[in-house]
């Protein structure tokens, strides 16, 4: 049996060696290699037309943003110099201006000013038609012009003042400019490259160049991605690992096997029994974090039933939050009593938004102790008689999977306790479903939001008049107004309280939207792997740039 | 023989073009938007630019004689909207080798195995082996094959770490998909073959043969085996197109970048240009491969011949 044991793993040694096709010569070093997973196949690697996080897991490790989001000596995450040495802005924060260091492209190529003119430019190029070109449209002087067309993309407010200098205009003062700047929307991109490969650019990783970490040597649609540590990288110096392999893994349950038998070194698990399991397993490190991303509920305020506030805020206090992570999941997620989520940063003094101050829903859950007793006074209000198990209510589904048809008979469950109104499930396919909302043909609905970038703005301005990301057919002009002077106030704490003010019209007060969850990662490796990110936002900022395997494991 | 031919291939590209035009205005009737995977926030501008660069903005119709046009003209099925800059036909032509390769082996595998059974099943009647080809078939057909994979991948991968769990690209990542795929394939031969030589043991030409004095061995070698193949036949039409199309649940538990993902996920993400590639490549696959069984057909029993003369 022992000798079985050490032919197998002699064979997984030789076959992970094969899977690097250089580094390992020096024999007294452990292998600077890792095997992790995604979770699907990503769109594209243009970064204009790429808007899936998977594709973002790769971009990072591959391309340099101007601003990294980095752990510094207090263990504070913020903005450190990437592609940009330094940065700076006039007095009013409307115009930015980025001094590049020196960087080369994987083909030897020098990176410029001018790269990252052309990738902002492709964002809000009409003809790309990049769906994250929301991202800069409202920011960037003449961004929306450009993006529908009226203007020239040379009209955007983005110039290479010379090679290595980058001078942004805004519209107008914007304080969360610069978590843009190390989100998706700011990568550079090359003219020569994206023009030669025209539609197919970024579809294959062949004729593709990097500037970040590490380039991809390999991707294999649906199989996987092998990266390579990029020779021509500015801090090549502080890169450790040789080489990442990305297997796509789409089944939970075959990556759960993999990590189990060492051939997958890190894995997430959403499974209470298999967190259970790994707990149990030696040499493995468990790190749970909260991402930014909230699991909720949102009403249709044009239906003749949810239009009422009280309804709405009875449905929204019916639900048990405590309840539903341990029920529905097993304590892998946190409460939400905000619309804005956990571990979202402010400014550059504020780390976490939802720190300060009490969150909407917790106050309105005190000023209400009776749920049923609100929504029989919206009934009452609406002339819709005492009796709540009449009311004919739907609640829409954006998939068909088990999870969420369990989650639907929890709801139905938890309704009919605390309100007595027996609630219909309805579940279509994503696209269906986008459809049946977006024209209003709906009661209440179920959704994820993960937030764009790294300041309440990315969640509060999806609820502005003028947005139609989740169509409730609300529309506040305080709301509207508070939100606008927000994204004018330099000031930080200035800001909170504004956005707070808005946040408490939108949850507390209009009751438009149900926050339930905060969504976190459950992520497990081995303890030979060392520096990976444990923040949102680094993680998908730093990426793996500063991971590397320990030596004599 | 010729007339034969050509009568069925006219009637195939006519299936063919009635699979087109049904896929066609089906995928168009169904809601939703091939956007919405994409992106929740798209401002209006963008999704009419986006629109026009695929020819979504045109009426259905003139979408389907534009498609229709390419197709027949430059044999060109378009890009996907989903994977933006990736050919259809690429994507066909890539994948559809990796489901080949896992589906074919599976299918000799599973032909040779379960024709065996079949054999031996057939052989011993009312015996223990009989019964026990049979609970191997039933279990073969009742047992999910996600479950079949779920088992043999914790075993083979976690347990034993004989194999690797996922992947694509070594013999041994073929093993375990290979074994999953085929075991369908067992079971159904094994019933087919066992009924089949039943029913041919049973004929007045058996019982002729053996009143001749030829040896069992001999008998079931030259009379029975023959004829009683000659029915499967039939069955390994439909298995041959599905061998290139893949399987989406074998696929996503090994890893395997075939095309039975695309399958799925193209009618999930309102994919149409992938919708109708992959369509038309099963609709392709699966008259040919009829095509072809009517003609091995009528090479193989004269009766046939017979019957297309009238």
């Amino acid at each position: 049996m022992k000798a079985k044991r050490l032919l197998t793993s002699l064979l997984a040694l030789a076959m992970i060696a094969g899977l690097t096709a250089c580094g390992g010569e020096d024999s007294g070093t452990a292998e600077q290699t890792l095997v992790t997973s995604l979770a699907e196949e990503p769109a594209t690697l243009d970064p204009s037309r790429c808007n899936d996080v998977v594709g973002d897991t790769i971009l990072i490790n591959v391309m340099e943003p101007l601003i990294r989001i980095q752990e510094n000596e207090n263990g504070e995450n913020v903005p450190t110099g990437a592609g940009a040495e330094r940065w700076e802005s006039n007095e009013d924060g409307s115009v930015w201006t980025f001094y590049l260091r020196d960087n080369t492209w994987s083909d030897g190529e020098p990176v410029t000013a001018e790269d990252y003119v052309y990738g902002i430019q492709r964002i809000l190029d009409p003809e790309v038609g990049s769906p994250i070109s929301f991202l800069l449209s409202d920011c960037i002087k003449n961004g929306n012009a450009v993006n529908l067309g009226e203007m020239p993309v040379s009209e955007l407010g983005v110039k290479a003042l010379d090679e290595k200098t980058l001078e942004i205009t805004l519209e107008g003062p914007t304080p969360y400019f610069l978590s843009l700047a190390y989100s998706k929307a700011m990568y550079p991109a090359r003219q020569d490259i994206a023009e030669s490969l025209g539609d197919t650019y970024g579809a294959d990783a062949a004729g593709l160049v990097f500037n970040g970490p590490f380039v991809v040597t390999q991707w294999t649609h649906n199989s996987q991605f092998v990266l390579e540590k990029n020779d021509s990288y500015w801090d090549k110096d502080n890169v450790s690992l040789d080489s990442i392999t990305y297997m796509i893994m789409g089944d939970e349950n075959s990556r759960y096997n993999s990590f189990e038998n060492g051939s997958l070194e890190i894995v997430t698990v959403g499974q209470p029994e298999w967190i259970d399991r790994f707990n149990q397993k030696d040499n493995v490190t468990f790190t749970e974090y909260v991402t930014p991303s909230v699991r909720f509920h949102f009403y249709n305020t044009q239906d003749p039933i949810f239009q009422n506030e009280n309804i709405r805020k009875a449905f929204t206090l019916a639900l048990d939050r405590d309840d539903v992570v341990e029920t529905i999941y097993h304590g892998t997620m946190l409460p939400s009593y905000s619309w804005v989520p956990q571990g979202v940063a402010s400014g550059e003094t504020i780390s976490d938004y939802s720190s300060r101050g009490t969150a909407p829903l917790t106050t309105l859950i005190e000023e209400n102790p009776d749920a049923k007793a609100l929504l029989l006074q919206g009934m009452e209000e609406l002339g819709l008689g005492s009796d709540p198990s009449t009311l004919d209510i739907t609640f829409s589904f954006g998939g068909t999977t088990q999870w969420l048809r369990n989650y639907g008979e929890y709801l139905q469950a938890v309704y009919k306790e605390a309100l007595g109104v027996q609630i219909q499930l309805e579940f279509n396919e994503w696209g269906t479903f986008q459809s049946l909302i977006n024209s209003g043909d709906y009661q209440v609905g179920y959704q994820v939001w993960s937030i764009d970038y790294n300041d309440p703005m990315a969640m509060l301005s999806l609820f502005v008049s003028t947005s139609s990301a989740i169509p409730t057919g609300w529309s506040n002009e305080e709301y509207d107004a508070l939100v606008a002077q927000a994204g004018r106030e330099m000031d930080d704490e200035a800001r909170l309280a504004l956005y707070q003010q808005a946040e408490n019209i939108l949850v507390h007060d209009a009751g438009i939207v149900c926050p339930v969850v905060n969504e976190t990662v459950n992520r497990f490796h081995y303890n030979y792997i060392q520096n990976l990110p444990t923040n949102y936002f680094s993680s998908n900022n730093g990426g793996m740039k500063y991971v590397s395997i320990q030596q004599d494991s | 023989m010729l007339k034969f031919v050509l009568k069925r291939v006219f009637y195939m590209l006519l299936t063919l073009f009635i699979i087109i035009t049904v896929t066609f205005f089906l995928m168009h009737s169904i809601p939703g938007d091939p956007l919405a995977s994409m992106a929740r926030n798209l401002p209006d501008q963008t999704r009419e630019n986006y629109y026009a660069k695929y020819g979504l903005d045109k009426p259905v119709w003139e979408q389907y004689l534009i498609f229709m046009k390419n197709l027949v003209t430059k044999g060109d099925l378009g890009e996907s909207i989903r994977y933006p800059g990736r050919s259809v036909s690429d994507t066909l032509a890539t994948n559809s080798q990796v489901s080949g390769t896992t589906g074919g082996l599976a299918l000799l595998l599973g032909i040779a195995i379960g024709v065996t059974l079949g054999i031996i099943a057939a052989l011993n009647k009312n015996k223990w082996p009989d019964y026990l080809v049979m609970f191997i078939a039933i279990l073969g057909i009742t047992v999910p094959v996600f479950v079949l994979a779920a088992l043999l991948q914790y075993f083979f991968t976690v347990q034993f770490h004989l194999l690797p769990t996922t992947g694509w690209g070594k013999p041994s990542n073929l093993v375990l998909p290979v074994i999953v795929l085929s075991f369908n394939t067992i079971a159904t031969y094994a019933r087919y073959v066992k009924s089949n030589m039943l029913e041919v043991m049973n004929q007045d030409y058996i019982l002729t043969a053996e009143a001749k004095g030829v040896t069992p061995f001999n008998v079931v070698k030259n009379h029975v085996l023959r004829n009683a193949f000659l029915p499967c036949i039939t069955i390994l039409g439909g298995q041959i197109a599905s061998v290139f199309t893949g399987s989406f649940i074998v696929e996503r538990i090994f890893g395997i970048p075939g095309l039975g993902f695309y399958y799925i996920s193209s009618i999930n993400d309102r994919d149409y240009t992938m919708i109708l590639g992959t369509t038309v490549f099963f609709g392709a696959l699966f008259v040919i491969a009829q095509l072809l069984i009517d003609i091995v057909y009528g090479i193989l029993d004269p009766r046939m011949r017979i019957k297309a003369k009238d």
